[in-house]
């Protein structure tokens, strides 16, 4: 389901409004996945499910991204994210990158030289480089998935092969 | 907001608000070309959002100003000048809603400044108030459009914003900035043949308000 009403074909709810627009799609997914790849997989995942908790993207809280899973994050440690500040789950390397994450998502206009100095104390410079283009995809697919009201699905959205979906209670 | 480097030099060296293709950190982070033009960036052309050109300068304006980018805000596309755009309407584009701005203009932004804001904003409701003024598709394109114009983020955060001194200018879309896709060719042609200005050398005369 999605709070439009004019759709095209496609598996998934969200799918289905894309898909109107499928070459702007191809190529917006096709550099979503090469930015997330970029980026170390529990960090660029704990961030993006971080994220999409702030934009209450039920699309995004259903899917898991499977290099993170094969890399060691479960569940416990993402159930723990709302408290990652305080949580011993974390490593201070995280909590950084998190509160970043959440800073870009909420207020990026804000950022200044000092939070970026922040990070870089944990990524080193290339690897922030990423870190930020990640988020920026991220963040942009979540508005997206949310401004489209968007409903999950059984299987990912088209493109995604590098996530498995969940089931949500 | 930054236009001064908070990477290495070496690392910020060559980035452009456009990607093209190459392997360097600055290449691969940067906007692809082709997803910029499908977004009717600088003009509307096959397969790509098709928008109102001045409704569309208005998001990508107003998001410019949300975002900080003082590259993007300082830059007028030259479609949108030829379809009314005016420096006064710009100016007002921050306080849209007590503005003498077209209601058709105001209906967009609602919907780009809650996807700017928080996407949860986008509501039926919102969305049945734009589409008494847009297609259905129009309304899906409108959301299109304000996501990708919070691109800029990236270039803001990284402090490699070209800057306003880059822009500050009409920008044309027979300019190499925007590629050599055959679709933008066309487009362009098109709107050649339409009897509007592409190129600077057909000159406009608009005087941008440098922000």
């Amino acid at each position: 389901m999605t709070h439009m009403q004019t759709t095209a074909d496609g598996t998934t709810p969200l799918d289905r409004v894309w898909n109107t627009r499928s070459q702007f799609y191809a190529v917006f997914i096709d550099d979503y996945r090469r930015s997330i790849a970029r980026v170390d997989p529990v960090l660029v995942e704990l961030c993006r499910l971080r994220m999409a908790r702030l934009f209450a993207s039920r699309v995004d809280l259903s899917l898991r991204l499977k290099a993170a899973r094969i890399a060691g994050l479960a569940e416990d440690k993402i159930a723990a994210l709302s408290n990652y500040d305080k949580s011993p789950l974390f490593s201070e390397r995280e909590r950084v990158c998190l509160g970043f994450a959440e800073q870009f998502a909420l207020a990026s206009y804000a950022i200044e030289d000092a939070d970026v100095a922040r990070v870089q104390t944990v990524l080193p410079p290339e690897e922030f480089i990423y870190f930020v283009k990640a988020l920026s995809v991220i963040d942009q697919f979540q508005r997206a998935a949310v401004a489209f009201g968007a409903t999950p699905a059984a299987v990912p959205p088209a493109g995604m092969d590098e996530f498995d979906v969940v089931v949500m209670h | 907001m930054s236009t001064t480097p908070r990477i290495p030099a070496e690392l910020a060296r060559g980035f452009t608000m456009l990607g093209d293709g190459s392997e360097t950190p600055a290449a691969r982070i940067a906007i692809p070309a082709e997803l910029t033009r499908l977004a009717g960036i600088p003009i509307a052309s096959d397969g790509s959002l098709q928008i109102d050109p001045l409704v569309h300068e208005c998001i990508r304006l107003f998001n410019a100003k949300v975002q900080g980018c003082q590259y993007c805000m300082n830059a007028r596309a030259a479609g949108a000048v030829q379809a009314g755009l005016s420096e006064d309407m710009v100016e007002q584009l921050r306080d849209f809603e007590r503005s003498t701005l077209p209601e058709k203009v105001k209906a967009a932004l609602r919907i780009t400044s809650a996807v700017a804001s928080a996407p949860q904003l986008v509501t039926r409701a919102l969305l049945d108030s734009a589409r008494l003024r847009f297609s259905e598709q129009e309304v899906i394109d409108i959301v299109m459009l304000s996501v990708h114009t919070t691109g800029s983020k990236v270039a803001i955060t990284l402090g490699v914003d070209p800057g306003r001194e880059a822009s500050s200018r009409v920008f044309y879309p027979a300019e190499g900035v925007y590629g050599n896709s055959p679709e933008l060719k066309r487009a362009v042609q098109a709107m050649a043949a339409n009897g509007l200005k592409v190129a600077a050398a057909d000159g406009l005369a608009y005087q941008v308000k440098v922000i």
